[in-house]
């Protein structure tokens, strides 16, 4: 038996009525606290509707940006009147566009993801941290959309800014559990391929394929312009395997069965997670992808609220 | 050769199993876990698998040894020493058992004493024995005392009787009864096993006789030497050579010392007393020699006379020393007084009195025979005394009123110009003076040197009558022997003595132990002195008449005559007291018995006296005079008995000095040595060496090392290792530093 690890129980809504869509994730203490954060973009986005991010149009906004010669169909009151008297050319101001931000979370749902040592698997971390990050962005007008993958794509939903829109998404994804194999690298080509205008990508998986396939799609991802975010979801014991006995450890996604102790195995096990997890860091780092390690054993409310104060910070 | 008291426990090899069972069923254990992936742990598992598996190893080496050893320990190896008695079966073996009988072996520790220890343990070393065992006992006396002399198998028989053996009064060597155990056990051929068991108190004196060429042992060296004497004194055996290479390879020899390790005691041990000649009514000086062992302690000796204090005194006994003490006898009336010295109660009471008897007389009986012209001059020599009164009862004789005297009565014989004389009186004066009596001798014109030819105590034997020629008479006397009792008071004061001399009775052929104590001119013998038996005889060279010398006319011939009876009466013709010993002839120190004595015991008890012919005529030995103490005679006339004897124990073995365990294997120079302290530990040993020597308690040990050795290292490979969380270097963000 999985022995429990020291971590903080994951608090569920309590509720005698079985509780859908955002509720089934958070609940209204968690989402209060996350109201007031938002999740800002590195990059210039592409959005449809005006926002706060940079977009790399031209807009209405107060920023100047340059001069262009004036033709058909321009509004004659952006002409800048000093350069005609200069010139004698007829150039209209142009201005920075502001727009909103279109998010596209990537939730792993291999069977893989459905390993957690206590109460928590990582798929149920990955998802409420999906709920809670499509919160955050609502709450600040911005669209969420949503890709759950296994070795296909499963889901796929178009970003928009409502929060019916969240919680319609979110009721199809708490009808989801983890199944089949796992096919990160093809999947994240596929909707690095779809994705066309500038967007925040947020990938959140164990990433527990082939390490070298999967950065080479999040650089595909990286080529587009987008704003990547990768949330390596991992259970401590997956890091640490520091059982106290031995088992005959099944891999959840293939079958294989391997027994072994894992107090004599446990130096060589970290020394070769700490050399896997190092290669992500580093070519995520490379590529200018933000990568994050995030262990199940921590609440996602104050993991979250961490993560988005360090962006927001590094943002300024 | 190693074999196994319990082999039962060999099922409990099996447990030798239990570790690799234990191995196998924890590798085989079918508790699946799902994990997310299997990936890493088939990487690590290819790294680590070499160390896994010495690891591993180690621990199913260490968990079976522990196994294996438990296992041993609980069939209870045996190491036995005897490898062909294991390979034919049990073999029987012979036991020689040597019991010191010392009296030092009666000194007490507590209630009981070393010798109650010393029999129980023979006789436990002879219950334990086996059906086909057998043994032989000796007592370590004097001489050996077999009490089993042959091989016997009468285990019941043999340690009721040893049970009921009792200690001697005497003194003690292990080496001619060890000897004499092993000749007994030599005489069997065919045992293979054999023992020797030697079981004596802790005192150095028994090992003496252990002597070997090369070698000093402490022991030997710290023997006794008590130069305590007695006419009987027995005569040291020559010093039978201990040769450990008569004791055969396979004979194991078993000492057990139980004695006291640091024992205490004093005893007295000699006495002298001065002048030896008492005449009544003359107080004599004693002289007590304290024999002590351990520290220094002030003690007490009391002196009694006929069983009434006389007097005590304290004296500080030295430690390891003998101690001299000096009383005043009160003058005591003429006839044989006993008297007794005693010390306090100690551990060993049985040294603590010392008897002895004191003979006074009304005045010296002394007789004379000759004819009246040879013995004018002794006659006026022997009658002159203190205010005309002589203290010898003086009876003058002719030489053929000789047969109807009883010598005995008398302190001194004179001989003037007596011989020949008949062959009875010859023989019975050569007994009087084997009894201790002196007979002087004076020659004379009746005798031809051929006379002298029958007498076979004679100093020397005359070889002529010389006639000193006239220039030559004149000579000087010379004491060739100053030191003599008889001369030391007569060699001060003024110049030698001269005489004129006449004739000389030539004597060159000298016997054996013949002194000459006085000489004349060219060291012709004057006076010579020939111990006989326990008496003396002198013989002078010239007459006891003016006819051959002046000698009767010079100033020195009556001292010379006087000191003469007094010698004769306090050399040789009464002994205060004697060792115990089982057998002494009754003419020698007790002339006066006759067969129809009655000799008693201290106990009242009548001793035998035996007859015996020796050298044709009739002698007479008293037999027994084993218990220290005052025996008394009573002719048939006399109406009540008087003390005759005084028997003591040789005091020998009153020191205790300790001999050390450490030395008796150098001493012994055996290779198959077994030493003990205790009857407990005998057996402990015996057993051991019979049955083997069990390892079943070390087994346990080096069991609990490797125990321990094995908890050391599974814990070590268990010990906390460091997480990979710890080293990973991550903010509440979730982001890893670089390393």
């Amino acid at each position: 038996m999985a022995e429990k690890p020291k971590e903080t129980k994951v608090e569920k809504p309590k509720s005698a009525v079985p509780q859908e869509g955002i509720a089934a994730f958070l609940n209204p203490e968690e989402m209060h606290k996350l109201s007031r954060i938002v999740l800002l973009s590195r990059y210039v986005v592409e959005g449809n509707l005006a926002g706060a991010h940079r977009s790399p149009l031209k807009g209405a906004s107060s920023e100047f940006a340059d001069h262009k010669a004036y033709g058909v169909g321009d509004d004659p009151k952006h002409i800048d009147w000093k350069v005609l008297s200069r010139t004698d050319r007829y150039f209209v101001k142009r201005y920075e566009d502001e727009t909103n931000l279109r998010v596209y979370i990537i939730l792993d749902r291999s069977n893989s993801m459905g390993y957690g040592s206590g109460d928590t698997r990582k798929y149920d971390f990955a998802c409420r941290l999906a709920a809670a990050l499509g919160y955050v962005v609502v709450k600040a007008r911005d669209s969420v959309g949503m890709f759950v993958y296994s070795d296909k794509i499963d889901i796929e939903v178009e970003p928009r800014n409502s929060f019916n829109h969240l919680h319609n998404m979110l009721k199809r994804l708490q009808k989801l559990e983890p199944a089949s194999t796992t096919n990160t690298a093809e999947t994240l080509h596929q909707i690095a391929a779809n994705v066309h205008k500038r967007a925040l990508i947020v990938v959140i998986s164990d990433l527990l394929d082939n390490e070298k396939e999967i950065n080479l799609a999040l650089a595909h991802f990286r080529k587009k312009l987008h704003d990547v975010i990768v949330f390596h979801v991992l259970d401590p014991l997956e890091i640490d395997f520091s059982f106290k006995k031995g088992f005959e450890f099944e891999d959840m996604e293939t079958g294989e069965l391997i027994t072994c102790d894992p107090r004599s195995l446990s130096k060589d096990y970290q020394k070769i997670f700490g050399e896997f997890l190092e290669q992500y860091r580093t070519t995520c780092e490379g590529m200018k992808v933000d990568y994050r390690l995030v262990r199940t054993d921590q609440t996602v409310e104050s993991y979250v609220r961490a993560y988005l104060e360090e962006r927001r910070r590094l943002s300024k | 050769m190693i074999s196994f008291l319990n082999p039962f426990f060999l099922w409990f090899g099996l447990s030798l199993l239990i570790p690799l069972a234990l191995h196998m069923i924890q590798s085989s254990r079918t508790v699946r876990l799902q994990f997310s992936t299997i990936r890493f742990i088939k990487l690590a598992e290819k790294r680590s698998s070499r160390r896994i598996k010495m690891e591993n190893f180690i621990l199913w080496v260490l968990r079976t040894l522990l196994m294996a050893l438990l296992t041993l320990a609980f069939m209870m190896p045996m190491i036995r020493t005897k490898e062909f008695g294991n390979m034919l079966g049990r073999a029987a073996r012979d036991v020689a058992i040597v019991i010191d009988a010392s009296y030092s072996m009666d000194y007490k520790a507590g209630r009981r004493t070393t010798w109650d220890e010393a029999i129980e343990t023979a006789a436990a070393i002879i219950e334990g024995l086996s059906d086909k065992d057998r043994f032989c006992v000796y007592l370590a006396r004097e001489q050996p005392m077999p009490i089993y002399e042959q091989l016997t198998g009468e285990r019941e028989a043999g340690a009721a009787r040893v049970k009921a053996l009792k200690l001697g009064v005497g003194s003690s060597q292990l080496c001619p009864a060890v000897m004499a155990a092993n000749t007994a056990l030599e005489q069997e051929t065919r045992r293979v096993e054999r023992e020797i068991h030697i079981i004596s108190d802790n005192q150095a004196l028994p090992w003496a006789q252990f002597k070997r060429e090369g070698t000093t042992p402490d022991a030997a060296t710290n023997a006794p030497a008590l130069a305590v004497t007695a006419s009987n004194a027995p005569t040291s055996a020559p010093d039978a050579l201990w040769d450990p290479s008569k004791i055969n390879d396979r004979t194991t020899c078993f000492v057990t010392l139980l004695g006291a390790t640091a024992p205490e005691n004093v005893s007295p041990v000699n006495m002298e007393l001065e002048p030896k000649l008492i005449t009544a009514e003359t107080p004599c000086r004693l002289t007590v020699r304290l024999s002590r062992t351990g520290p220094p302690q002030e003690t007490a000796v009391t002196v009694y006379v006929d069983e009434k204090e006389v007097v005590r005194r304290s004296v500080l006994a030295g430690e390891g020393t003998s101690t001299e003490i000096q009383f005043m006898i009160p003058p005591v009336g003429p006839g044989s007084h006993a008297v007794r010295i005693a010390t306090p109660d100690d551990s060993l009471p049985v040294d603590n009195t010392f008897h002895f008897l004191i003979r006074a007389k009304q005045k010296l009986p002394t007789l004379c025979a000759g004819t009246k012209e040879s013995t004018l001059f002794l006659r006026a020599a022997l009658g002159a005394g203190i205010n005309g009164v002589s203290p010898f009862d003086i009876k003058f004789i002719q030489p053929d009123q000789l047969q109807g005297e009883a010598f005995q009565a008398y302190v001194c014989v004179f001989l003037c110009n007596a011989i020949p004389l008949p062959g009875q009186d010859l023989g019975r004066l050569e007994q009087y003076v084997k009894g201790g009596g002196v007979l002087v001798i004076f020659p004379g014109d009746g005798a031809a040197p051929s006379d002298y030819g029958a007498w076979s105590c004679m100093p020397a034997q005359p070889s002529a009558l010389f006639d000193v020629p006239q220039d030559k008479r004149k000579r000087v006397l010379n004491w060739a022997k100053p030191s003599h009792p008889m001369l030391v008071s007569l060699k001060e004061g003024g110049a030698p003595p001269s005489l004129a001399i006449k004739r000389l009775l030539k004597c060159e052929k000298r016997e054996d132990r013949t002194e000459t104590l006085i000489t004349t001119g060219e060291n012709d013998p004057f006076l010579l002195e020939r111990p006989f038996g326990r008496g003396a005889v002198l013989q002078f060279t010239v007459a006891a008449d003016r006819s051959w010398s002046d000698f009767p006319l010079s100033p020195f011939y009556l001292p010379v005559m006087h000191q003469l009876v007094q010698y004769s009466a306090g050399a040789g013709t009464f002994t205060p007291f004697l060792w115990t010993t089982e057998s002494l002839p009754l003419q020698e120190y007790l002339p006066e018995a006759t067969k129809d004595s009655i000799i008693r015991d201290p106990d009242a008890n009548p001793v035998s006296i035996r007859t015996a012919m020796m050298d044709g005529q009739v002698s007479l030995h008293v037999e027994g005079l084993t218990k220290p103490g005052i025996y008394t005679l009573q002719d048939p006339q006399d109406v009540e008995p008087h003390p005759a004897l005084a028997m003591n124990m040789t005091r020998a073995e009153s020191d205790l000095v300790p001999v050390k365990a450490e030395d008796v294997p150098a001493i012994l120079g055996i290779k198959n040595l077994q030493m003990a302290a205790s009857r407990e530990e005998l057996l402990r040993k015996i057993e051991d060496f019979r049955i083997g020597k069990t390892l079943g308690e070390q087994m346990l040990w080096l069991a609990l090392l490797i125990a321990i050795v094995e908890s050391f290292y599974s814990n070590w490979l268990r010990r906390k290792k460091p997480k990979l969380t710890d080293s990973l270097v991550m903010d509440p963000s979730g982001k890893l530093a670089g390393k």
